[in-house]
């Protein structure tokens, strides 16, 4: 407790000294929080889709490879893989990159998913309306992140520049490689599908990927799938995530970049802990010297640390937020809770060890004789 | 420069903490830009490598090339306007693919006529001229890929033989190949269980003799069906790529600041440290320009120091990296990361500056403390 509040007395005494080394700790912290919100915003921009359907198992053909775009399983397939009392329902989706405009502004880019009307094809949630209901033609959900967010309920919209539909529900989080998804029944899929890619005919049923609910383990599902049908490529909804273009090596190479920055906040933890020392070291002699143990002054430097560190990570916290707003949508940061815990807590220990680790050789051999000799130079 | 050179001599120990900790932003910094530059190049280095002068997608595509087909009005559009100029149709779908026996990968695979303005430039062996013929980007060697080696279609179960290689031509980040486009055709329509003649082109080439400009212009005219751009712009828009440019932009722009406040950190304390003896070689006449060299001097030296430190650790990351992770060794992308952290350490030894100035002979007799 003597190095706590030795820590605190100090900091309030010369609130001015910290304030530059909480700037360089928050800007360090800041860079960690932004690649970590960075990284988190890319995976959930590409795989909202999958995230947001209530299956567990995703079925695609064995050469789409877990890939939902090339899956070419037509809908009736799925039969064979209801009748197994390992699956307890299943629903099939199809997605076709195409462009849609609200209320004939800009088109952009998005991904059209048709789906069928089964619980694991279908969004769990939407934060508004409804989805299309069985064969009500001309109607759609729509991801909020389209047009910018301000598409609403009872907007038309026109996809691939030539078929209209009605949005009649707004899902969140959805997206998928980082663009909006549009919510389409069987036969407004299998119309905008004919149009977009005319090579491909009207399809009675949707082609694409299957996606199943289990009733046991889901992994263990897909490989008793898998071992008994070498035409499809069974994973679960965690595979299936993995599996799409780029994730994984998005999550490897921000992933090692995340620990370098946190390899940075330790190092620079540890020359804090290093300066600390050695600017008050006529002052942490003289407290030796009347009778202060050096564990007392390592946790007055390590609570120091601490207490610099924690605030550095709330101005870095308010800042990564600021720039996640101010930053063009084209940066899918997200920052949110569970990204700054981990962040914060993880940095929090590696920077404690840091300081102390630095810290303690020096202060370990402070002579206390040193405080009566003439202060060198 | 003597004095600031002794000192890190006298007492190295924090200079090298400086040292690594400044070393590890630089390669930071030149691995974030590396990425950057070569993400962007795996996304989209086919398009930004065509050699013609114009790529003509579907409008309604809104630049995603997954999305664009060249219909007949599309087709009769750029005919058309583009009357006199040479075109080539361009086929692009993906596919899952081996390589010999190996793995099953996603392969973007290309239709590209080797005569016309939309021929890939080889770098080893030569372009595919018969329909079981592929060339394949370099960078796919990482994949068991050799000049004679199969690639298997597995959604079609076509065999063909690699017979060359392209560099930096790589399309969505994974491995890419190309075919004639007749070639293509036929797979791609194959695949979609269509016949050949429904397969439409996913884009044209278009080789003008001058005038690039006004024949985008021409065929971007009101109401046009098609989206004409040079590839290197068409690169620029398509998925993906300003979100790269602009997330890792963003991280550089955060790096850089890191690097001037932690040296800026080290700076000040350094000089709240040594004040007393500043202030006593400021009493028997040392002047302030050569404190300041000091100074700036060691903080140069440590950064210099940590931007070698830099280096290597980058050229190990590089080596370590998986097949998949976009890492590597660039000089040029080092030497101007390392010229950054230079610029940011000055910028910030200014903040020492000022406290240093203020330094009074009279503080070496402790007066002011």
């Amino acid at each position: 407790m003597t190095g706590a509040r030795l820590a605190l007395a100090e900091l309030r005494a010369r609130p001015g000294r910290a304030t530059l080394t909480s700037v360089g700790l928050a800007l360090v912290l800041l860079l960690a929080l932004s690649v970590t919100a960075l990284a988190d915003g890319l995976v959930r921009g590409s795989t909202g889709v999958l995230r947001a359907l209530d299956a567990d198992v995703v079925v695609t053909d064995e050469a789409a490879n877990h890939q939902l775009l090339r899956s070419r399983l037509v809908g009736a397939e799925r039969t064979a893989l209801l009748m197994r009392p390992d699956v307890a329902t299943a629903g099939q989706i199809g997605l076709v990159p195409t462009s849609a405009s609200v209320g004939g502004g800009a088109p952009e880019r998005v991904t059209a998913v048709g789906f069928s009307p089964d619980a694991p094809a279908m969004p769990r949630d939407t934060v508004d309306g409804r989805l299309p209901r069985p064969g009500e033609p001309g109607s759609a959900a729509v991801d909020v992140a389209l047009a910018g967010g301000d598409v609403v309920v009872g907007d038309t919209l026109s996809l691939a520049g030539e078929r209209e539909v009605e949005v009649v529900g707004l899902v969140d989080d959805a997206s998928f490689l980082q663009q909006p998804t549009v919510w389409l029944g069987q036969h407004d899929w299998a119309r905008l599908r004919q149009a977009v890619q005319r090579d491909a005919d009207y399809a009675e049923q949707l082609v694409g990927a299957t996606v199943l609910q289990s009733t046991e383990h889901p992994e263990a599902v897909a490989t008793a799938i898998t071992e008994e049908h070498d035409e499809l490529a069974v994973t679960t909804r965690e595979g299936a995530v993995a599996a799409v273009p780029g994730v994984s090596a998005q999550q490897v190479t921000l992933g090692a970049v995340v620990a370098v920055t946190l390899a940075v906040a330790v190092g620079l933890a540890a020359l804090i802990g290093v300066l600390q020392v050695l600017e008050r070291r006529a002052l942490l002699t003289a407290l030796r010297a009347v009778g202060a143990p050096a564990r007392t002054l390592l946790a007055s430097v390590a609570v120091r640390g601490v207490l610099l560190w924690v605030g550095a990570l709330i101005v870095s916290t308010a800042a990564t937020v600021i720039l996640a707003t101010v930053a063009p949508p084209s940066v899918p940061m997200e920052v949110r809770p569970v990204i700054v815990a981990s962040v914060g807590g993880i940095s929090l220990v590696a920077a404690t060890l840091g300081v102390t680790a630095a810290a303690w050789p020096i202060l370990s051999r402070l002579d206390p004789q040193d405080a009566v000799a003439e202060e060198p130079l | 420069m003597f004095l600031g050179l002794a000192e890190l001599r006298h007492a190295p120990g924090r200079f090298v903490v400086l040292g690594v900790v400044l070393g590890l932003l630089v390669a930071l910094m030149t691995a974030l830009a590396t990425i950057a530059d070569r993400h962007v190049t795996d996304l989209t280095g086919k398009v930004a490598t065509s050699p013609a002068d114009l790529l003509v997608l579907d409008a309604a595509a809104q630049g995603a090339l997954q999305a664009s087909r060249i219909d007949d009005e599309a087709a009769a559009h750029v005919r058309q306007h583009a009357a006199g100029a040479e075109l080539a149709p361009v086929g692009e779908q993906r596919m899952g693919a081996r390589v010999a026996d190996g793995e099953l990968l996603d392969l973007s695979l290309w239709g590209l006529d080797p005569d016309s303005p939309a021929a890939p430039e080889v770098i080893a062996g030569r372009l595919p001229r018969q329909p079981g013929e592929a060339v394949l980007d370099v960078a796919d060697r990482a994949q068991g890929a050799a000049l004679g080696e199969r690639l298997t279609l597995v959604d079609t179960g076509t065999v063909l033989e690699i017979v060359g290689f392209t560099a930096e031509a790589r399309f969505g980040a994974i491995p890419t190949a190309a075919v004639t486009y007749d070639a293509w055709t036929e797979i791609a329509a194959e695949a979609a269980d269509a016949d050949p003649d429904e397969v439409e082109p996913t884009a044209m080439a278009v080789r003008a003799d001058g005038g690039v400009e006004e024949l985008a212009a021409a065929l971007n005219g009101s109401s046009s069906p098609v989206q004409a751009a040079p590839p290197s712009s068409l690169a620029s828009q398509l998925p993906g790529v300003a979100g790269v440019r602009a997330s890792f932009g963003l991280l550089l722009g955060v790096a850089w600041m890191a690097v001037a406040a932690v040296a800026a950190t080290f700076a000040v304390a350094g000089v709240a440290h040594r004040q007393r003896t500043i202030a006593l070689l400021r009493a028997v006449g040392a002047p302030r320009r050569r404190l300041l060299a000091a100074l700036t001097v060691q903080l140069l030296v440590v950064t210099a120091v940590g931007a070698v430190l830099a280096a290597l650790l980058v050229v190990l990351a590089a080596w370590l990296a998986p097949a998949d992770v976009p890492l590597r060794w660039e000089p040029g992308t080092w030497a101007a990361s390392a010229a950054v952290a230079l610029a940011a350490t000055l910028m910030a030894s200014a903040v020492a500056v000022v406290r240093l100035a203020r330094v009074a002979p009279v503080d070496a007799l402790g007066a002011r403390r």
